[in-house]
């Protein structure tokens, strides 16, 4: 079983790509040694111990999606009133339709620049990132291995040290408000930097040394023989930088000032401290705001490992 | 998320160039072909402008008088700052809060997410559907992830009232618990939230280092007649220590800078019991304008965070090397 990318930094730890993975899959043996004795009874319990622990875990992460789904389309009534039940009387799709209505509440434009930043920042990101990851991965400076530590470290550096100095910088550049402001100072993602290095250290030599041989110099080879072999990784950095610029909440908070420059962290945010809220308007926003994130992983989780399989360039 | 840089970086070069001849081929290994650095220059530029850049500067502005709103114009005020900081009672007690709050969830993250990552790591069957049901809060965003747990926590919408009163250890005619607003639930409630939402991460980092662990010795151990226990200690823990260490040490930073979450949990309130450094520092800077305390605020933050994880790493690897 392939572990697939997003969740384990790990598999970007060069592989033996040199061999080809159906070469690979073929050395190791499919089926298990049989080495386990015969399953006493005892160990059978355990087993099935587990999964229901397992099960009963799994529902514990999903009761809080339940609730806020189960809210959002209920009355006030249903939500406070002493005779709640896990399941409710009856839904009010209604409830979608006062949110987008209710003028004190930003939501279709937050939803619209949320998008929009989310968009923007992950494409800048990938192709910023993946030229980088690429230059750390196959081009010999003397000084590769620093650079790649330094960038490194750059993941330590908390928010609390440079929030304040970012937001001084943008506001000298007028840039408050502003889809600039909101996207230009995230754009360099040392995470995605990484990912891509590991990955490329991976991607089979050969191909590169063939192009060339024909002439290609570094660039064009990137743009004609890497980036088209390796959208795996790019649809897997991809979603993550989405997830994470789409949930980002510290910097548009403090960035986008104005109602209009509000995303929909930030709308969500401001709604829950409101003087006058309704539960339900609450809550549905919230699960509307999720929506994008649940598309993204539903579409590129298929694509990665799909992606993750064929990576080893087989045929 | 798991950062390995010593593996990573002593991958050897694969393709076995041998020693460079002509002059050409020497330029090439000391990298001096230009193509090379136009490759990374896109990424160098921003590093050193939205990263290096920042820092510098916010090194720079905790020595100033910088606010929100100038009459006249910022001045040098040397360590004044940091004087001021020292008797400032209301950021030492935040300081406070956010070493219990960053020590308690990252613990609370690391023994669910071990107990879980052993158990996926058996359980192949059911692998697939819990790692799935993990990365779900993964995704979420800290906001909604905060206004879920409002709702978990509220006082008479609250699905823990609710249960605890169904339960009957909770009386129904008694008042209700308000979570998020006593004095003395406020922290301890921010901090389940915490857990339960970093906890999926760590498992998943925690499994794929399990997941390197030689099988085969497991099996061998279990074979020799070694226990649960004995089989744990022996085989799976050292495998696992250098990913335990590592994701362990950035939990804590991140908790450590941990903002979103308790913003929308509870602002900081109630009187300041959840007001965790980042919050301060936040209210300091744009609350109150004052720019330049508030970047003094931000390296104390990072001065001391990089002296715990000195001595918590020095004091791993002397464990290491005994």
């Amino acid at each position: 079983m392939r572990r697939y990318p997003t969740d384990d930094p790990t598999a970007y730890a060069p592989p033996r790509a040199s061999t080809p993975a159906r070469i690979r899959a073929a050395a190791r043996p499919s089926v298990r040694p049989p080495v386990r004795s015969p399953v006493r009874a005892p160990e059978r319990v355990g087993r099935a111990l587990r999964s229901v622990l397992l099960i009963v875990l799994a529902a514990l992460f999903l009761v809080p999606f339940y609730l806020l789904v189960r809210n959002g389309l209920a009355t006030e009534a249903d939500i406070t009133g002493t005779d709640w039940t896990f399941f409710p009387h009856s839904l009010k799709w209604s409830n979608l339709r006062e949110l987008f209505d209710d003028s004190s509440v930003p939501m279709v434009r937050a939803l619209r620049n949320s998008a929009v930043i989310a968009v923007l920042t992950t494409v800048g990101t990938l192709l910023l990132a993946s030229l980088a990851g690429y230059g750390l991965a196959r081009i010999e400076y003397p000084y590769a291995n620093r650079v790649f530590y330094a960038f490194l470290v750059t993941l330590m550096i908390p928010s609390a040290v440079t929030f304040v100095p970012s937001f001084v910088l943008v506001s000298s550049l007028g840039w408050i408000s502003t889809l600039r402001g909101l996207i230009v100072p995230t754009l360099f993602n040392a995470f995605a930097v990484f990912l891509f290095r590991q990955y490329f250290l991976g991607f089979p030599r050969e191909l590169e040394d063939a192009a060339k041989v024909d002439g290609l110099g570094h660039w064009r080879t990137y743009w004609r023989i890497v980036v088209p072999n390796t959208r795996p990784v790019f649809a897997a950095v991809g979603a993550i930088v989405f997830i994470g610029s789409w949930n980002s909440f510290l910097w548009p908070l403090v960035i986008g000032q104005d109602r209009d420059a509000w995303t929909v962290q930030v709308a969500l945010a401001t709604f829950t401290t409101a003087q006058t809220v309704n539960l339900h308007e609450l809550f549905i926003a919230a699960a509307v705001s999720i929506l994008p994130l649940l598309v993204v992983f539903v579409v590129l989780q298929r694509h990665i490992v799909a992606g993750a399989e064929r990576s080893g360039i087989d045929d | 998320m798991s950062v390995t840089p010593s593996r990573a970086g002593a991958v050897p070069d694969s393709r076995g160039t041998p020693p460079p001849r002509t002059p050409a081929q020497r330029r090439r290994a000391l990298g001096l072909d230009r193509s090379a650095w136009f490759l990374l220059l896109p990424a160098l530029i921003p590093v050193l402008v939205l990263s290096v850049g920042p820092l510098l500067y916010g090194a720079a502005l905790a020595f100033t008088d910088a606010q929100a709103v100038r009459t006249s114009d910022t001045r040098f005020i040397g360590l004044t700052n940091f004087l001021d900081l020292r008797f400032d009672s209301l950021f030492w007690d935040s300081f406070g809060i956010g070493l219990t709050w960053s020590v308690c969830v990252t613990a609370g993250q690391f023994a669910l997410a071990l107990g879980l990552a052993l158990l996926l790591d058996q359980n192949l069957r059911l692998r697939w559907l819990a790692r799935t049901l993990a990365l779900v809060p993964w995704a979420m965003p800290e906001v909604v992830v905060g206004v879920m747990w409002r709702l978990v926590y509220h006082s008479d919408a609250g699905v823990l009232n609710k249960t605890l009163t169904q339960l009957g250890l909770l009386h129904e005619n008694h008042e209700k618990i308000d979570w998020l607003a006593g004095l003395s639930y406020a922290l301890p409630a921010a901090i389940v939230v915490g857990v339960w939402a970093g906890m999926p991460q760590t498992t998943v980092v925690l499994l794929a280092g399990l997941q390197s662990a030689p099988p085969e010795l497991r099996e061998a151990a279990q074979l020799d007649g070694a226990g649960v226990w004995r089989r744990f200690t022996a085989v799976t823990w050292p495998a696992l220590k250098p990913v335990a260490v590592a994701i362990t040490a950035l939990n804590f930073i991140w908790n450590f800078n941990s903002f979103g979450l308790v913003y929308v949990l509870t602002r900081g309130g109630p009187g300041g019991q959840t007001r965790l450094p980042m919050l301060f520092a936040y209210e300091e800077a744009f609350k109150y304008g004052q720019f330049g305390y508030a970047a003094a605020m931000g390296l104390v933050m990072v001065a001391v965070i990089a002296v715990l994880l000195t001595l918590f790493l020095r004091a791993k690897l002397k464990e290491e090397a005994a």
